[in-house]
């Protein structure tokens, strides 16, 4: 223990003598002495003074010791100090009098010196730990604003991100149930302009400020890629890699990518560390569940990195939901978790009439019951859409006003060529590499989001029909599953052909306008009804395939070209 | 609560059962026992015994990439071994087992 130092020590004795007796034994003690000689100068000079001790006499006239006691008890909200009550009663009673106004020791008359000097030692004591306390306490309160401060601007930082990139899909549900501190659940979507919707679910580890700095590169990637539509694959591989050089390997991200593609009737969806997720029919069947099939984000070296994703067949009004471990591992009371069956059980004769959501949230409040969550619990609900017809009309969906550019001459243009051939055909991510380009040769936005979608459009059959050979007819409800599986395996084996892409920006017959061309290595298909450069208008109307239609619903002109293995689509550019 | 002993069975294998709850609380008293195994001379395994583990959340997921990462730079291999329950349930749904070798 270490040595008692001085001590304030303040006395309240009406008596002189005996207030001078105490005030000369604690000054040999080496303490400093203030002396009041009532309990009103006792209360006065405790606020003004703060000593570390007080010593009360019971017995005083103006107010008394236990008066004064509680008084001076009554002040000490941040700082507790030791007081001592002196009485020439030695009854009982007068004790316990004196201790039950808060005093915390009781001296008897006449007093022994050396016992007082061993009771203010033990004060002292005392009071050393009282102050070691306080100090830690305000240390402590000091951390935890810093904490709070840190949390709040981890949960802005996210908040932020997110909002910057919101679109409101009433097809999108999701609830991030967030504890006070931010714990590092993030739900993003995006709606990509050919009608594709995209999701990332994640979950990081730890909370607060470290789990948002894993969150953000993750989040700022994904919105990037989707937005250009970029696939499942390449998107996890990009995040995963930054996360990898960017962080020590226990930051990481359990997370869940899906993409649903209701053209082509598919749900993409890489699960790396999440609980499973579900297919649910519209009457509430779990159609597939789609478990976990790699190690979170962040962890993996991008040669071990596995990007291969699962990919289920979905119908309109399919629902994909999924959650994060907060939730299946929810406890109740009894340390019970809530578990996949109790959640499986709820999914289950969901029908369409619910929402996910709500349903899964009820049941997980009643399951709960008084037990506070000690995790976020996040879930996410995606409906299949009907494919888009129209994606897009010129008035809305697009946020950015048309990008200025006053300084192109009439003779400004270019030409760009894209050839792809064999196996990387497969590899490679088109579309986004030639909107990419788009965008390098400042093609206004609004021109590119139509030649985004109308290339996903062609290439679409290019690809299936030209190279791969699929049937349309085989595009009936019942054939989905294997129409999916049959592409994908003839994509896989896809080692011969060809696919060329050709984008022009000309000045001709007084008129600015885009030609993209589309021409693959197939055997093209019958065009009879196309007569040749048809007005968009009227292919439009004819009951070709969605694909066509949308084409040409957002092209000026469109045109067949051998034998329907080339396709040139021409969109003018308004004089600026 | 969280306790954990360390076995060296002199032939280069350290082992490190851990027993009841292994999450972020854990770590002070992970970390000098991970210390003394991963400095522990001529030691060719470090073997996790997960056989009395309860629970392990993320961070303790974490720490046991950070302790295979260090393993890998003194050519030690990490073992985990007797993961049952739902402890076994949270390495498969990490799938750990890419990473990790596992022993019944």
């Amino acid at each position: 223990m270490e040595e008692p130092s001085e001590l304030t020590i303040l006395v309240a004795e009406d008596d002189l003598l005996s207030r001078q007796l105490l005030h000369s034994h604690l000054e040999e003690e080496g303490h400093r002495v203030l002396v009041a000689e009532n309990g009103r100068e006792a209360v006065e000079t405790f606020s003004r003074s703060s000593p570390d001790l007080v010593i009360l006499d019971v017995k005083m006239p103006v107010m008394d010791g236990l008066e004064a006691c509680r008084h001076i008890k009554g002040m000490m909200e941040q700082r507790w100090v030791p007081v001592m009550m002196v009485s020439s009663n030695n009854e009982e009673q007068d004790q316990a009098a004196g201790l039950n106004t808060g005093a915390d020791y009781y001296l008897t008359k006449p007093i022994s010196f050396p016992i007082l000097a061993a009771k203010v030692r033990s004060s002292q004591r005392i009071a050393n730990l009282q102050r070691e306390l306080e100090r830690r306490n305000t240390e402590l309160s000091s951390y935890y604003r810093h904490s709070r401060a840190e949390n709040d601007l981890a949960q802005q930082m996210i908040d932020r991100i997110i909002q910057n990139h919101t679109t409101s899909d009433t097809r999108i549900h999701q609830s991030v149930r967030s504890l006070e501190q931010f714990s590092g659940d993030v739900i993003s979507t995006v709606n990509s302009h050919s009608g594709n919707t995209y999701a990332l679910m994640a979950d990081a580890t730890g909370h607060g400020l470290p789990a948002a700095i894993t969150l953000m590169p993750a989040m700022e990637i994904f919105y990037q890629m989707s937005r250009r539509g970029y696939g499942v694959a390449s998107i996890v591989r990009q995040i995963n890699q930054r996360l990898r050089a960017r962080l020590p390997p226990n930051h990481f991200l359990a997370a869940t990518v899906v993409l649903i593609n209701p053209q082509r009737h598919a749900l993409i969806v890489w699960n790396g560390a999440s609980p499973q997720s579900y297919v649910l029919s519209p009457e509430g069947v779990i159609r597939h569940r789609i478990q976990s099939a790699h190690p979170p984000l962040g962890v993996l070296d991008d040669r071990d990195f596995d990007d291969t994703t699962q990919l289920c067949t979905v119908n309109v009004d399919d629902r994909f939901f999924a959650c994060t471990d907060g939730l299946v591992e929810a406890r109740n009371a009894d340390n019970e978790m809530f578990g996949s069956a109790r959640l499986e059980a709820v999914l289950t004769g969901c029908s369409t009439d619910h929402s996910l959501v709500e349903s899964v949230t009820d049941a997980l409040t009643r399951f709960r019951g008084t037990q506070l969550p000690d995790d976020d619990q996040s879930m996410l609900a995606l409906a299949v859409d009907a494919p888009l017809e129209v994606p897009f009309t010129n008035e809305d969906g697009i946020d950015q006003p048309l990008e200025s550019s006053g300084e192109e001459s009439s003779m400004a243009g270019w030409d760009f060529r894209l050839e792809l051939r064999g196996s990387d055909i497969s590899r490679t991510e088109i579309v986004p590499t030639v909107n990419q380009v788009l965008e390098n040769l400042r093609l206004d936005r609004r021109l590119r989001q139509k030649a985004f979608v109308v290339l996903t459009e062609l290439l679409n059959n290019a690809v299936d029909h030209g190279l791969l050979g699929m049937e349309s007819s085989s595009k009936t409800d019942q054939g989905f599953d294997h129409y999916v599986q049959e592409r994908q395996q003839r994509l896989a084996a896809l080692n011969e052909g060809f696919i060329k892409i050709l984008a022009t920006r000309s000045h001709y017959h007084n008129r600015n306008a885009l030609q993209l061309m589309v021409m693959d290595s197939g055997p093209g298909f019958d065009t009879t009804g196309f007569s040749s450069m048809d007005s968009a208008d009227e292919v439009a109307s004819q009951a070709y395939g969605r694909g066509i239609r949308v084409v040409a619903s957002l092209a000026d002109r469109i045109r067949f070209l051998d034998n329907g293995a080339s396709v040139e689509v021409e969109f003018t550019i308004d004089p600026d | 609560m969280f306790s954990i002993e360390k076995h060296d069975d002199g032939e280069g294998t350290v082992t490190l059962g851990l027993s009841g709850q292994f999450d972020f609380n854990a770590y002070s008293e992970f970390k000098p026992k991970q210390t003394e195994a991963l400095d522990t001379p001529g030691a060719k395994y470090i073997v996790l015994d997960l056989g009395k583990l309860d629970y392990l959340d993320s961070a303790a997921l974490g720490t046991l990439l950070l302790l295979r990462e260090k393993a890998q730079d003194r050519g030690i291999e990490i073992v985990i071994k007797g993961a049952t329950g739902v402890v076994q349930e949270i390495l498969e749904i990490a799938h750990f087992q890419r990473m990790f070798r596992f022993i019944d």
